[in-house]
């Protein structure tokens, strides 16, 4: 049986699928008007329903279990599945509940003769060409199919004739497609070209003899395309990196929080014997057992669920260390900390404590968060503890904790209008750009585009697009800001812009008619380059917005606001991340404590920072691995890595949510407050008192929202066990707030969202960046980090290799067509002196007259070479991208068995 | 061949000669007269007098045409009219001669059903395989542009618009499905839509569409011109007018005949067609295109009207009559029909995507000869009694092609049980040694050609 952290919340166990507490049945009508509310009868029970609402939406919330596989809440209707006929009375033949929509007095059997005939006969077809091959396929033990078969089908089948079998393609290197399995509800179809923002799937032939591939047997190419695995509900799409590794009722389930970006989402690790086998979204309760819901509509990132077995890499270290004559040697945990104390205490009384700096990863807990600012401020006595490794400058650096301090925007109040500035955001917080996407596509919000380059999928399902020269940005929002107070012209901001008045007048009236909205800002292109001047000018954009709009800058780093909230960073007193490699060579810094050594990564080439850590006279490194860095360590820790880590995190939204270790730690390997809290012991008198990390939390807690009496456990609550997560919404209308439904307690009211109650424009003080030249001939190249890009966690995961982006340049539609190049191209670049072979993406991301790339891809276009926009050149190639599956496929198609 | 009563024939009065009509001739003739007379007329006006004729779509589900033309929500444009010219259906055969030998009439009636519905575009979705259809109404529509017929301005009146493209399908029958013709025209895959919303509602490009047969805009001029009443004069219960009858089989002269609804199947086969090939023995008849039930012998004394055929216990359909003799075996024939519609599903929904299929491997299983106890019974559960909404798959599909995949299989083995049940018993097809014994005794298997039967 399948272990899980936590049992059934209620007695709803013994329910079939999903169960809606009697107060969300109100909830879903809530404020919906008179007129608007019909009565009709379901089962026999009088019920009420919106209408427009479709018989399997008023189901679902009486807690009434219609069996379906084409239809799911976040997707389109299929309605070629067919299972869920039920019966209405008065129509002669059996109707579809997934598409059909309610009328006042209809009279509805979900489980009359008539209804339970038909979905028997259509599960009898769906196994009519189905392999008995459970036994050997990966989704056996949570496959929609086999549950269907056993509530709903017969025990046998009067199928005699030889069954139908297809080719095996190998179209994606992280999706196996075994068509045989495959029933056709097209789930995957859709979810590719509505989810994913990419027509890469389709059914191909006809008739008996169709079935699903990609086009050009090419892969599953977007960034969500490992959610179609848990969208099939049969064996047809599974995990390559985990199959045939275990069966899921053998694997342990932890309901946890995903540690690869600022999205912060919701995922559960699947483990057993202390290794991860794979992650997804939240496993749901279903009869007495926890499992996949194929319903889900939490999809995450193909970097959160292929890339988060980073800890089990080959260089893992499971001993802390200590230096002794020039070695590292193993040593017992309680020696290393008293070595490293010891040295520490060292350099405090030669150099003093400001000569010791602090370094923490973005990844770091709240909690490892506050016990190094502790640590730092407490016991050793230096201002210099920071997490903001990623960003170019200080001065950026500087901007971003400065938004981040300002920020109170989120997407939960479902904004009229959202405005994006800037950022390949669906690369960079994928689920984020996903919200975003999905509250244009689904819930027909207004999508402004602002800045020098847009995130191409969010602009799908955008109604207004405004480029800018790459570094004009700050002048632009400063500007709109100004035109919505009145005091600038329409005309000043069309000339900025370089439209047309009417185009700039449509996006004024836009903002002005709003009623609620929200910036989403990125502040992640060229790594915060022109971060100090655009975080004043988005605050100055908000502050003209009113009190309605909300800001949210967005920025990668995992717990960014968290850390951000509890205040780990240097202030004007101490030295920022991005200047102690120089305060290193100056001599300023003397001691150097490390926790996780992925922040030091960011700070500049590998001999460069080595160079650096080799002039300190103390170096203590906590990490998970064996690395360049740790060979420089007087003493090292073996850290849990952050997914083995216990303690709470913070999403670029502000909402809290847990982090929850699913294994047990190799060797001798603490989690990372733990290591902090004994040096803290050895180096102070009070303040490291945490015997576990709820005691963190609690200091946590009193530190950001002293008015709550949340605990951790608390965090997790319904996450994992509430079925009421399933409350199907229309797009017009119903309060869809996913954040109260997914994440445990309702932290607003416990007062757990770090969100500034009232707004004040953030001030940044510091010199502003220079503007981009205008590129002579050619293109001014523009890049920002990728979620899957190399980086010292990412490059550990044992399919990193695939997860890794292909080094496409995206090109504006009217430049390709002026250079004559078409989207998977090859083409020449010429940057820097160096040449280098890049495929072409046609894309509505980059301004004309620009191209981008995301860093960290491609070894040319590093990002520590290239500052800002660089002039580049393109030479096409007359030769196209070949398709990953086409070497390894020889012949395709149907073929029928007799 | 006996004496048969001569009809007036008017949409192919000349069908026998086989030629296209092109634009001199027809104006000529007093074409494109209605068309004018039209634009003159209020929309409603047309449609009131369509639906006072009682004109029944001619596409298989006769749907009365002035109701469903009715049926568009007030205020809403752009409208389309799309002309199903899909013809797939086995068996039938009569709007090709009519897209062919008179590719005008198609367009006049096409300009008289936009100006009732106020479309200012229409749609020809042409099947695929009639290249030489498309390329006549490709010519013919070039010349109502150029005479001005069609285009902006049509016939010299100011802001009066109507475009017309020719489209062709690419080889699909499911295409032929109003809602599929759709998607197609579209540029997607031909799926059926769920309905509702109806075309007439939300139709091509999710604007308010109106889907017409070939046969049923060729009448609209006709009706127009002569007026209602004069339409009426060929009537029985509830269908009107003149129809389209193809007949195909072994009968002695298979073809398109014009006819009122008032014939009887009998005098059909038997009278126009000249009776069955080498005066053999009636077996069954397939009366309304592939999908509707079937008739034996004894049920053919009918009016070949919608309720005529229907109170047989079969359909009038595309009024496509399929004539088989006693050298054909059911088993055999429905193997064939079954084949057609599992090659043919869209494979879109469950029902008719694995019951076509599953259908098919058990009829052919038994054509072969390795029918087992038991598959009668799967073959009925699965496609009942070939009535509406009994069995497995009738009524549970998206679209009407589950149905037209299962009817005829019940109402095969209705009608031919004992022949079935032989099949299996002998664990082999008893037809075939039967017709060598026959095609020997009448000397004809060298020259012969045995279309429709199986060779041994």
């Amino acid at each position: 049986m399948a272990q899980v952290t936590k049992g059934p919340a209620s007695g709803i166990g013994a329910t079939i699928g999903y169960g809606t507490p009697a107060g969300k049945v109100d909830q879903a009508l809530e404020g919906v008007p008179e007129d608007q509310i019909l009565t009709l009868t379901l089962n026999g029970e009088e019920v009420k329903a919106r209408r427009g609402e479709t018989i399997m939406e008023v189901c679902h919330r009486q807690d009434t279990y219609v069996p379906h596989y084409c239809w799911h809440p976040g997707l389109s209707i299929a309605g070629n599945c067919r299972l869920c006929l039920v019966e209405v009375e008065k129509v002669p033949k059996p109707v579809i509940a997934c598409q059909t929509q309610v009328s006042p007095g209809m009279v509805i059997k979900t489980a009359s003769e008539q209804a339970k005939a038909s979905q028997e006969w259509m599960m009898e077809f769906l196994l009519v060409n189905h392999p008995l091959d459970c036994p050997i396929c990966d989704r056996g033990g949570e496959c929609q199919l086999q549950r269907y078969s056993m509530e709903y089908g017969t025990s046998h089948s009067r199928m005699v004739d030889k069954k139908r079998k297809y080719i095996k393609p190998q179209a994606d290197p992280l999706i196996d497609i075994e068509r045989n399995r495959c029933i056709m509800c097209t789930r995957c179809v859709r979810f590719c070209d509505e989810v994913g923002g990419e027509h890469v799937m389709g059914v191909f032939a006809r008739g008996n003899d169709n079935y699903i591939g990609t086009f050009g047997q090419g892969p599953v190419s977007n960034i969500f395309s490992g959610n179609v695995i848990d969208l099939c509900p049969v064996g047809c799409l599974t995990s390559k990196p985990f199959r045939f590794k275990a069966r899921v009722w053998e694997l342990k389930q932890t309901q946890t929080t995903c540690t690869q970006c600022s999205s912060g989402c919701k995922i559960t690790s699947w483990t057993r014997n202390e290794r991860l086998y794979r992650t997804t979204p939240p496993s749901r309760q279903r009869h007495d057992h926890f499992t996949i819901n194929e319903d889900t509509e939490e999809f995450i990132c193909n970097q959160g669920r292929f890339g988060s077995d980073f800890p089990w890499h080959d260089s893992r270290q499971h001993e802390s260390m200590v230096r002794r004559a020039d070695r590292l040697v193993p040593a017992p945990f309680d020696d290393a900390v008293a070595q490293a104390s010891q040295s520490l205490r060292g350099v405090i009384e030669k150099h003093g404590g400001e000569a010791v700096a602090v370094l923490i990863s973005p990844r770091a807990t709240s909690e490892e968060g506050l016990l190094a600012r502790k640590l730092a401020r407490d016991a050793i006595g230096t201002w210099s503890v920071d997490w903001r490794v990623n960003q170019q400058s200080a001065e950026a650096a500087d901007a971003v904790s400065a938004a981040l301090k300002a920020a109170d925007g989120d997407l939960e109040s479902e904004p009229d209008v959202i405005i994006v500035v800037n950022g390949d955001i669906v690369h960079q917080s994928p689920v984020l750009a996903l919200r975003v996407q999905e509250l244009g596509r689904r819930f027909l919000k207004k999508i402004v585009m602002l800045g020098h380059h847009h995130d191409a999928y969010i602009a799908d399902h955008s109604t207004l697009r405004f480029h800018n020269a790459p570094g004009q940005t700050a002048k632009v929002l400063e500007l709109l800001g100004n035109v919505v107070s009145g005091s600038a012209s329409v005309a000043d901001l069309a000339s900025v812009l370089s439209r047309a008045e009417e185009d700039v007048q449509e996006l004024v009236d836009t903002i002005r008619t709003a009623q609620s909205g929200v910036v989403v800002q990125s502040l992640q292109d060229f790594n915060g380059r022109y971060a100090s001047a655009e975080v004043p000018a988005g605050g100055a954009l908000r502050a003209a917005l009113g009190e309605t709009w909300g800001w949210l800058p967005v920025v990668g780093e995992r717990n960014a606001v968290g850390l951000n909230a509890l205040d780990c960073e240097p202030g004007e007193h101490g030295i920022a991340a991005r200047n102690l490699l120089t305060a290193i060579s100056d001599g300023r810094i003397k001691g150097l404590v490390v926790l996780g050594a992925d922040a030091l990564q960011p700070l500049g080439n590998e001999e460069l920072v080595t160079g650096a850590l080799a002039n300190l006279e103390t170096f203590i490194l906590a990490d998970p691995f064996e690395s360049e860095f740790s060979r420089h360590a007087t003493v090292f820790f073996a850290q849990a890595a952050p997914q083995e880590t216990d303690g709470s995190a913070f999403d670029i939204e502000g909402n809290v949510a847990l982090v929850k270790s699913g294994v047990d730690l190799p060797g001798d390997a603490r989690q990372g407050w733990l290591i902090l809290n004994a040096l803290g012991r050895l180096l102070a008198e009070s303040g490291f008192d945490a015997g576990s990390v709820e005691d963190a939390w609690n200091q946590v807690r009193t530190e950001l929202a002293p008015e709550s009496a949340a605990t951790l456990a608390d965090l997790e609550l319904e996450g994992s066990t509430n079925p009421a997560h399933f409350v199907v919404r229309k797009p017009q209308g119903g309060a869809r707030n996913r954040a109260s439904e997914y994440n445990p307690g309702n932290y607003r009211t416990d007062g757990l969202h770090v969100r500034s109650r009232s707004f004040e424009a953030p001030s940044v003080a510091s010199a502003k960046a220079k503007d981009a030249a205008a590129a002579n001939e050619g293109f001014l190249m523009t890049w920002g980090p990728h979620v899957s890009g190399r980086g010292y966690l990412q490059d550990r995961a044992s399919i990193a290799e695939m997860l890794l982006p292909k080094p496409f340049l995206e090109v504006h539609p009217r430049d390709a067509a002026e250079l004559g190049v078409k989207s998977n191209q090859f083409a020449v670049l010429h940057v820097n002196g160096r040449r280098a072979k890049v495929g072409i993406k046609i894309s509505k991301g980059p301004a004309q007259g620009t191209v981008y790339m995301s860093s960290g891809v491609y070894g040319p276009f590093d990002a520590a070479e290239n500052a800002g926009p660089v002039e580049v050149k393109i030479e096409p190639l007359d030769e196209l991208v070949p398709d990953q599956g086409e070497a390894l496929m020889t012949a395709e198609g149907a073929t029928e068995s007799h | 061949m006996p004496e048969v009563a001569e009809w007036e024939r008017v949409l192919l009065p000349d069908i026998e000669k086989n030629e296209t009509e092109w634009l001199a001739d027809y104006v000529r003739k007093g074409g494109y007269d209605v068309a004018r007379k039209a634009l003159d007329m209020e929309p409603e006006a047309i449609i009131s007098e369509v639906k006072e004729s009682g004109l029944r779509g001619r596409g298989g589900a006769g749907f009365p045409t002035g109701m469903k033309w009715g049926f568009l929500p007030k205020g809403a444009f752009p409208r389309y009219l799309a002309v199903n010219a899909d013809e797939s259906e086995p068996g039938t055969c009569k709007d090709r001669p009519l897209m062919e030998q008179r590719p005008h009439t198609l367009i006049e009636g096409i300009i008289c059903s936009c100006l009732a519905i106020e479309s200012e575009m229409a749609f020809i979705y042409i099947r695929g395989e009639y290249y030489n259809g498309a390329k006549i109404l490709d010519r013919a529509v070039e010349e109502a542009y150029r005479e001005g017929f069609l285009g902006s301005n049509i016939f010299g009146r100011e802001g009066r618009k109507l475009d017309l493209v020719v489209h062709r399908g690419a080889g699909a029958y499911i295409c032929g499905e109003e809602t599929a013709l759709l998607t197609s025209l579209e540029g997607y895959r031909g799926y059926p839509k769920l309905k509702p919303p109806f075309p007439a509602i939300s139709g091509l490009y999710g604007k308010p569409t109106i889907i017409n047969n070939v046969e049923t805009i060729v009448n609209v001029p006709f009706i127009l011109k002569n007026g209602a009443d004069w339409f009426k004069k060929w009537v029985h219960e509830r269908t009107t007018g003149l129809r389209l009858y193809s007949v195909s089989g072994h009968v002695k002269k298979p073809g398109v005949y014009e006819l009122p609804p008032t014939v009887t199947l009998k005098e059909l086969i038997h009278d126009y067609c000249g009776g069955m090939r080498n005066d053999h023995d009636l077996k069954f008849v397939i009366p309304g295109g592939s999908s509707v039930p079937w008739l034996k012998p004894d049920q053919i004394d009918v009016p070949m009207s919608h309720e005529g055929v229907a109170a047989a216990g079969s359909m009038l359909g595309s009024s496509a009559v399929m004539v088989c003799d006693h050298t054909v075996c059911p088993v055999w024939a429905l193997a064939n029909l079954s084949h057609f519609y599992k090659h043919e599903s869209c494979g879109q929904c469950t029902p008719c995507r694995e019951g076509s299929g599953w259908l098919y491997k058990i009829v052919r299983r038994i054509e072969a000869g390795d029918g087992q106890p038991g598959d009668l019974e799967t073959l009925y559960s699965l496609a009942g009694e070939g009535t509406p909404g009994s069995g497995m798959i009738s009524g549970k599909s998206i679209c009407a092609l589950g149905d037209a995949a299962a009817w005829p299989v019940g109402s095969a083995i209705k009608q031919f049980r004992e022949e079935f049940e032989e099949h299996i018993q002998l664990g082999k097809c008893p037809y075939k040694e039967r017709n060598i014994s026959y095609w020997m005794a009448e000397g004809r298997f060298v020259n012969e050609s045995f279309a429709g039967t199986p060779v041994p």
